[in-house]
């Protein structure tokens, strides 16, 4: 059986995931998690300066699902460079480093200190962070993902991996324009914007009031958005949004997605990625898939 | 044997109503028995919430587990109702826990359910050996050095384990906001008054843990014993457990830190 898929010019062994945000920067997990089986981490956002975070508590759960408010928290990319990166190369999977900023030109410093490490197997470009108190998240608008991307585009070879919010009207058109641009890959989705009140105190549980949603609640919108992705571009879909079974990792398959990400289970479990990749390569050998591609042209709609 | 964090399934020994709403559970882990500090904590995963819960080590006998516990939203609510010999995984021990000191007398301020972790940490500083306390008042002979606990709550069903820490030789000195038992008002007075009274204090460690106000209080009296140490538990809403998420964060005088990996205990001085 062929798990391995490629984004972009990078190749990933298996099509697992972890998303920003749910694994550190690199190799705090080392201890406890078998990396061999996960085909690529992606780390917290890196961002140029570094970031205090937002006002805890950052982190509620819901029924259903998850708020968290982090903002960002970050040593800033010369502390990564120096204190994160050396010890990367010595997992066995690829490295994909997320980015963030406010300004083109952040981002264009972040590339540019990053692009000649060897570790960064590739980037991911955090256009979505709902957490930022911002009036428009880059990833809202086509013209300036657009823009960014084209930047960035010229200044490294490496994967270019977009990650889009799925707060906007129609994010089959984010997407087009993140592809006309040049991405290798649309990754989706990041979380929603959300809220919930403490009716005692009368005030959000959030610092921050406001907070990004994730987990099993999530999921069906997340895959409706991947499954309109990938019937409409051509460009790899990393989807995602509320896996935390090999189940949900096979609806996002069947929806279209050549890799899936998985989020907030890895803060559960945090060898979610070894136990839902087992449970897909059963999946496929019983119904006689040779690779990811006979298992996404599988779904009869 | 040094702690590092293992992801463990263990079978629930028993479940135990002990108050109202407080619970005890133990299971059986000669791993955590052998490597847990006191102030530990365990990621209990359960299976009806999405994030693990964060709870204390309340006690450690043998290779029995203790986790005391108040029921409050849904993963409380799962935890009691475990059975006995049902399977529980936990990630742990995880955090920073009390630093105990060899020789000094010890003051344990619990408030509410903080009491928890106090435990565990009374049958360390119990156990600590026979040393020469420096200004006690027979003038310096061997003895073990003191030990006093400060009990609170709202009212007298929120107050257990007094027995426990008796049977560790604790002194035990109970405050109750209604004057269900013990003195009427907050364990912070009960605080002040021993330092104000009796040079006992002043020789001691302080090992607090409860609710925020409660720190907020520790802070003000502390204000005229500056030389005296004090650690301070917290807890914060978890996300991961183990330092990679940032979501568990407290302010400090030197930025953010994660209750998860620099706590749950910190120095009273790191954080006023």
């Amino acid at each position: 059986m062929d798990l391995a898929v490629n984004i972009g010019k990078l190749t990933l062994k298996n099509p697992i995931i972890c998303a920003s945000g749910t694994f550190g920067f690199g190799d705090e997990l080392k201890g406890l998690v078998d990396f061999s089986s996960i085909g690529a981490v992606v780390s917290k956002t890196i961002t140029l300066e570094p970031r205090e975070g937002n006002i805890p508590p950052r982190i509620y759960e819901t029924n259903c699902g998850v708020i968290n408010s982090i903002g960002l928290a970050n040593p800033g990319v010369d502390s990564f460079i120096k204190e994160k990166l050396p010890a990367l190369g010595k997992l066995k999977t690829k490295h994909i480093v997320s980015l963030g900023g406010s300004f083109k030109k952040e981002y264009k410093q972040l590339v540019e200190k990053l692009d000649k490490e060897d570790k960064v197997d590739a980037f991911e470009l955090n256009l979505s962070c709902p957490n930022l108190g911002k009036k428009k998240l880059i990833s809202q608008s086509q013209k300036l993902s657009s823009d960014l991307i084209k930047n960035l585009r010229k200044l490294t070879k490496k994967t270019l991996i977009a990650k889009l919010t799925p707060e906007v009207t129609d994010i089959v058109k984010i997407a087009k324009a993140v592809s006309d641009a040049g991405a290798d890959a649309v990754s989706m989705v990041n979380t929603y914007f959300s809220l919930a009140i403490d009716i005692e105190k009368k005030k959000s549980y959030l610092g921050n009031i406001t907070g990004g949603y994730s987990g099993p609640a999530i999921k069906p919108m997340s895959l409706y958005r991947v499954w309109q992705v990938a019937n409409s571009v051509k460009l790899p879909v990393i989807g995602g949004g509320g896996i935390i079974n090999y189940k949900d990792a096979i609806e996002f398959f069947l929806a279209g997605s050549a890799a899936v990400s998985l989020g907030t289970i890895n803060l559960t479990d945090p060898n979610s990625a070894k136990d839902i990749l087992k449970e897909v390569k059963k999946y496929m050998k019983k119904n006689k898939m040779k690779n990811l591609g006979d298992l996404r042209r599988s779904f009869n709609a | 044997m040094k702690k590092e964090a293992k992801q463990l399934t263990v079978k629930i020994d028993q479940v135990k109503k002990v108050r109202n709403d407080i619970f005890l559970l133990s299971f059986r882990s000669a791993y955590i028995a052998q490597t847990a500090k006191p102030g530990n904590f365990l990621h209990l995963k359960v299976n009806t919430t999405i994030l693990r819960r964060p709870l204390s080590i309340h006690r450690v006998k043998d290779d029995l587990i203790y986790i005391l516990f108040k029921q409050r939203g849904r993963g409380t609510k799962a935890l009691a109702e475990k059975k006995k010999n049902d399977q529980l995984d936990l990630i742990g021990p995880l955090g920073n826990g009390f630093k105990v000191k060899r020789r000094e007398n010890s003051i344990l301020v619990a408030g509410g359910i903080g009491v928890a972790p106090l435990l565990f940490l009374a049958q360390k500083l119990a156990k600590r050996p026979m040393s020469k306390v420096p200004a006690s008042p027979a003038g310096g002979q061997r003895s073990t050095p003191d030990n006093i606990i400060l009990m609170g709550a709202k009212d007298k069903k929120e107050l257990v384990c007094e027995e426990e820490f008796k049977k560790l030789g604790f002194q035990v000195k109970i405050a109750s906001e209604d004057g269900s038992k013990g003195y009427k008002g907050f364990v912070t007075d009960l605080l002040k008054k021993r330092l104000r009274t009796s040079d006992f204090g002043l020789r001691a460690n302080i090992y607090a843990c409860g609710p925020k106000d409660m720190f907020d209080q520790i802070n003000k009296i502390l204000k005229n014993y500056k030389n005296i140490n004090t650690q301070l538990s917290f807890e914060q809403f978890m996300g991961c457990g183990l330092g990679v998420c940032s979501a568990c964060v407290i302010p400090t005088k030197t930025g953010y830190k994660k209750v998860c990996q620099d706590g749950p205990v910190f120095n009273l001085k790191e954080i006023y």
